[in-house]
């Protein structure tokens, strides 16, 4: 057996804009592949190949990183910060009994049998989003498309006010650097006082729209969230979803951006959808493959677990590296290539076992629906795409392009 | 254990599996086309879905409550002889099971 202390150190993050070379990271932690775990600067377990992170991911005894501990590896605020409460909110941190009966009260709305009856909504938003675009010439496909397309979706199933949606954009720009490696004081504020903010803002809206009684889709939730008569759940519905919905909105909006960025540079794969848009859904995985919103995120030891000949002691965090196992040369040959012909299966885009993104099917649907549009215009990159160079996030800051022709019709 | 899936296409494949596996991973384990297994087993994510053949489906004990809800939302059409693969360990009496695929997962 082998202690976690023994564990060979994972060298590449020493430097922090590590997460800037993905495709170089990987190919170095595949070359070598001495053991499937690896320890990190922070103490951490890495985990990192494909098999691997779904073996542990599947396992009961690996739960999510508790709030206070997550707060503090984001080193966002002391104990009671609202970052804090914003995340404590999320089923991202919790753990059984709480997280099972919680998440499933969103999941239950947005399986892949349901998602369809948003699809319609999904196309006009996007079709408008992209409408408008267009008509203005020059675009940031980041700001212009993704997050607008995030927050108008979002917004208008919660019953955001125009005013507060145009509040809500703002807000995504600032919460971007939540996820830098290092951060000054005054961005650490900023994060802060966002979270609080946007909590507010959409823990009010979500009861605003509820008193109204006229959202069916709130009101399912109300109803189930009432039904779970547990001390550790959220105080309403509102705080539940609005913590859940940062993901809907900042994670999505990374995802398509990232998406559209992925099959704009790859020339072929962009003909073959816009010839063939049955092809969208395997351009969405594939791409979320190879640029995957979430480079890394953290999971927590509830009990001991032993892997491969390791000990993992009960209350080690882990820093499962998702973005890697979509680049394991075992699961996926000629991992750096996008190939709309893979099969689709293994991708850890969502992470995996019961903490599995809820989100995952009604993101691909939006999507879908945005390669779609993009691919009956003429889109042309003007500019250089940046990323955020140090950052547990993949995401773009901006992506400047020129859209025009018309929508075809459907 | 002898399982036999019949994908979407009408395509027949016959696979090996040791006691105690699950039939979820005897897919996997043989590149069967047709399962995802996206949650890795935990009933979560409803994409190894399977029609088991009424022969061998009162063999098996009833879906818990787990099992049931995420039923409810896959993607294909929910039948009386729609359960997850991953649910189901392979044991003596499930030799020449048969599991046919619905036309997609996801």
């Amino acid at each position: 057996m082998t202690s976690v202390d023994e564990l060979p150190l994972f060298n590449a993050m020493a430097a922090p804009e590590w997460s800037s070379d993905l495709p170089g990271v990987c190919a170095e932690l595949f070359h070598h592949r001495e053991t499937p775990l690896l320890l990190s600067l922070d103490g951490s377990v890495v985990v990192y190949g494909n098999e691997d992170l779904r073996r542990l991911a599947a396992d009961p005894r690996i739960g999510n990183l508790p709030a206070p501990l997550l707060a503090r590896a984001f080193q966002i605020g002391a104990g009671g910060s609202a970052f804090e409460r914003l995340v404590a909110n999320h089923v991202f941190t919790m753990n059984p009994p709480e997280h099972g009966p919680l998440r499933r009260l969103f999941a239950r709305q947005f399986t892949a049998r349901n998602v369809g009856r948003f699809a319609a909504q999904a196309s006009s938003i996007v079709d408008s989003v992209i409408g408008e675009a267009v008509a203005a010439g020059e675009s940031d496909l980041v700001r212009d498309l993704a997050n607008r397309v995030a927050v108008e979706f979002w917004g208008e199933l919660i019953g955001l006010t125009p005013a507060a949606r145009r509040r809500l954009a703002a807000m995504l720009e600032e919460v971007t650097s939540a996820f830098f490696f290092a951060r000054t004081p005054e961005q650490t504020e900023a994060v802060d006082r966002v979270a609080g903010d946007y909590l507010a803002l959409v823990g009010d809206a979500i009861r605003l729209s509820l008193a109204a009684g006229d959202n069916e889709l709130l009101t399912a939730m109300a109803d189930e969230f009432a039904a779970v008569e547990l001390d550790g759940r959220p105080k309403d519905l509102g705080q539940l979803l609005g913590a859940v919905l940062m993901d809907g909105f900042h994670t999505l909006a990374v995802g398509i951006a990232n998406v559209a960025h992925t099959l704009l540079r790859d020339e072929a794969a962009w003909h073959r959808v816009r010839a063939d848009h049955t092809l969208a859904p395997a351009a969405v995985h594939e791409a979320l493959r190879l640029a995957p919103p979430s480079i890394f995120t953290q999971r927590f030891a509830l009990d001991d677990v032993e892997h491969d000949g390791v000990v993992i002691p009960a209350g080690t965090a882990l820093t499962m590296l998702w973005f890697a196992g979509n680049r394991d040369p075992e699961r996926f040959p000629d991992p750096d290539r996008l190939d709309l012909d893979r099969p689709r299966a293994g991708a850890t885009t969502f992470g995996g076992g019961i903490h599995l993104c809820p989100g995952r099917t009604i993101a691909g649907l939006l999507i879908e629906v945005v390669v779609q549009a993009l691919t009956r215009a003429d889109v042309r990159l003007t500019g250089a795409a940046e990323w955020v160079p140090a950052s547990s996030m993949r995401q773009l800051t901006t992506m400047p392009a020129v859209l025009t022709g018309q929508l075809e019709q459907r | 254990m002898r399982i036999t899936f019949v994908d979407a296409s009408g395509a027949v494949h016959r696979v090996d599996a040791a006691a105690g596996t699950t039939v979820k991973d005897a897919a996997l384990d043989n590149a069967v086309p047709g399962i995802l297994g996206e949650c890795g087993g935990c009933a979560t994510c409803g994409t190894c879905h399977g029609y088991v053949d009424q022969a061998y489906l009162d063999l098996l004990p009833p879906p818990d409550d787990i099992e049931s809800t995420t039923l409810e939302g896959v993607a294909a059409e929910l039948m009386p002889a729609s359960r997850l693969t991953c649910r189901i360990t392979v044991t003596d009496e499930l030799d020449g099971l048969l599991v046919r695929l619905p036309e997609t997962q996801v």
